[in-house]
């Protein structure tokens, strides 16, 4: 029951920590613990949906088709226009780091590559902990990660449409069911879109590069982990991750 | 519009009060107002002004990227490494980043309580904030801030609202609904 809840914290947050504390002490009583499980997994799932179902909208709208038609968002005019302010800056930040051509583009290889050691910490999700070091490990053996030029160029309303339209797609899709409705929010208020491939390590500010993480597990790995072990080493510089799974 | 006789307790009752009756019938759920923090959970050396406004809600949610922080998320949330380097308003350097309490955050940047008790921010220019920046004052205390940024139409400066995105904003419609903005 533990791994399972601790699989559940992978994507949420206090609530589902709290979740797994109520299984931990009602272990015993069966029918508690299995209400409790059933419903955070419930909530979880609420979560992934709705994001599945905006990055679906997203390439819709990359292929430059009417993203909302044949759908059940169909009409949703707050939705739709959260989508196209997303995917449009986005464009443009990908398309502003390109024209700064005194910004790194990419690693140097004729530099001496830093290593930022990512680490498990107390309060982190541990499987929240595991794909986010994973992905910047392969990323890292792909030789993809590099030291942004500073001051690292970021557009915040991409993260915080990006979550918006997330909370929306959920009060939308669970209207029928407004107790689910309101957990599922709770949880999802409380995570962050992460940059996958960090923007500090040459990701792009580029919704594809976005997937909601566990709240302590980005800022930790990010500002704690990430950000000391480069900041003063030249721009461009190829950077590896090590990770201690202990 | 700025309710400048309010008490921070009254101010923040009125508006748990407004969010829970219209939340569910207007659908405002990117914003909340919790109840007050347990004082356990506040640590140590938290400022004074911070301490007394997490007595009065345990955080503040005022949209997706600005937000007041919980008691729990405090010590985590304290990263001084940072703010070196960050320019001050005359021009210089600040060489003492420890003299900033991290309490909340503005389009994803730092919200700071000097030792002062002023409050502080890193504007939003554009860039991940601790990759450079620079800091400035925004009120003299914590209740001051909140008075004048956060229950206030000044909110819309703080958060970066357009024009347009104050019908959708919803801490701006509920700051309308408990009169507190037009």
């Amino acid at each position: 029951m533990g791994s399972h809840a601790d699989h559940l914290e992978s994507t949420a947050g206090e609530h589902t920590r709290n979740v797994r504390r109520k299984l931990q002490t009602n272990h015993h009583k069966d029918a508690l613990a299995t209400a409790a499980k059933e419903a955070a997994t419930e909530i979880l799932s609420v979560i992934k949906t709705a994001e599945r179902e905006l990055r679906q909208h997203l390439r819709t709208a990359q292929t430059g088709l009417n993203h909302m038609s044949h759908n059940h968002h169909e009409n949703d005019k707050v939705l739709a226009d959260k989508i196209a302010n997303i995917h449009q800056r986005s464009e443009d930040q990908v398309k502003k780091l390109r024209s700064e051509t005194h910004r790194a583009q990419g690693p140097d290889p004729t530099k001496p590559a830093a290593t930022v050691t990512l680490q498990w910490k107390p309060g982190m999700s541990r499987p929240g902990f595991a794909r986010k070091a994973q992905q910047l490990a392969g990323l890292s053996r792909e030789g993809k990660l590099y030291k942004a030029t500073n001051k690292v160029l970021r557009d915040v309303n991409i993260t915080g449409q990006y979550k918006s339209a997330i909370i929306h797609i959920i009060y939308e899709n669970q209207r029928g069911n407004p107790k689910l409705q309101q957990a599922a929010i709770a949880v999802a208020a409380s995570m962050n879109p992460d940059h996958v491939q960090d923007l500090q390590l040459g990701g792009l500010d580029h919704w594809e590069n976005i997937k909601m993480l566990h709240e302590k597990t980005n800022t930790v790995t990010g500002k704690h982990q990430v950000w000391p072990a480069i900041m003063k080493v030249p721009d461009g510089t190829p950077v590896k991750v090590k990770v201690k799974w202990k | 519009m700025e309710m400048t006789n309010s008490s921070i307790p009254s101010l923040v009752a009125l508006l748990r009060e407004t969010l829970a009756e219209h939340r569910m019938t207007l659908g405002l759920y990117d914003c909340n107002v919790p109840e007050g923090a347990d004082s356990s959970l506040i640590p140590p050396g938290t400022p004074a002004g911070v301490a007394d406004l997490l007595a009065a809600t345990d955080g503040l949610y005022l949209d997706h990227t600005t937000r007041l922080f919980r008691a729990e998320e405090l010590t985590d949330q304290q990263f001084p490494t940072g703010l070196e380097g960050a320019e001050l308003p005359d021009g210089s350097t600040l060489d003492d980043t420890s003299r900033f309490f991290f309490f909340g955050q503005a389009r994803e940047n730092p919200l700071l309580v000097d030792r002062d008790g002023s409050v502080w921010r890193v504007p939003d220019e554009g860039y991940v904030w601790y990759t450079g920046c620079r800091v400035e004052p925004v009120a003299d205390t914590v209740s001051e801030f909140v008075r004048t940024w956060v229950a206030s139409p000044q909110f819309q400066h703080l958060a970066g609202l357009e024009p347009s995105d104050l019908e959708t904003s919803h801490w701006y419609r509920l700051l309308r609904l408990s009169g507190l903005a037009t």
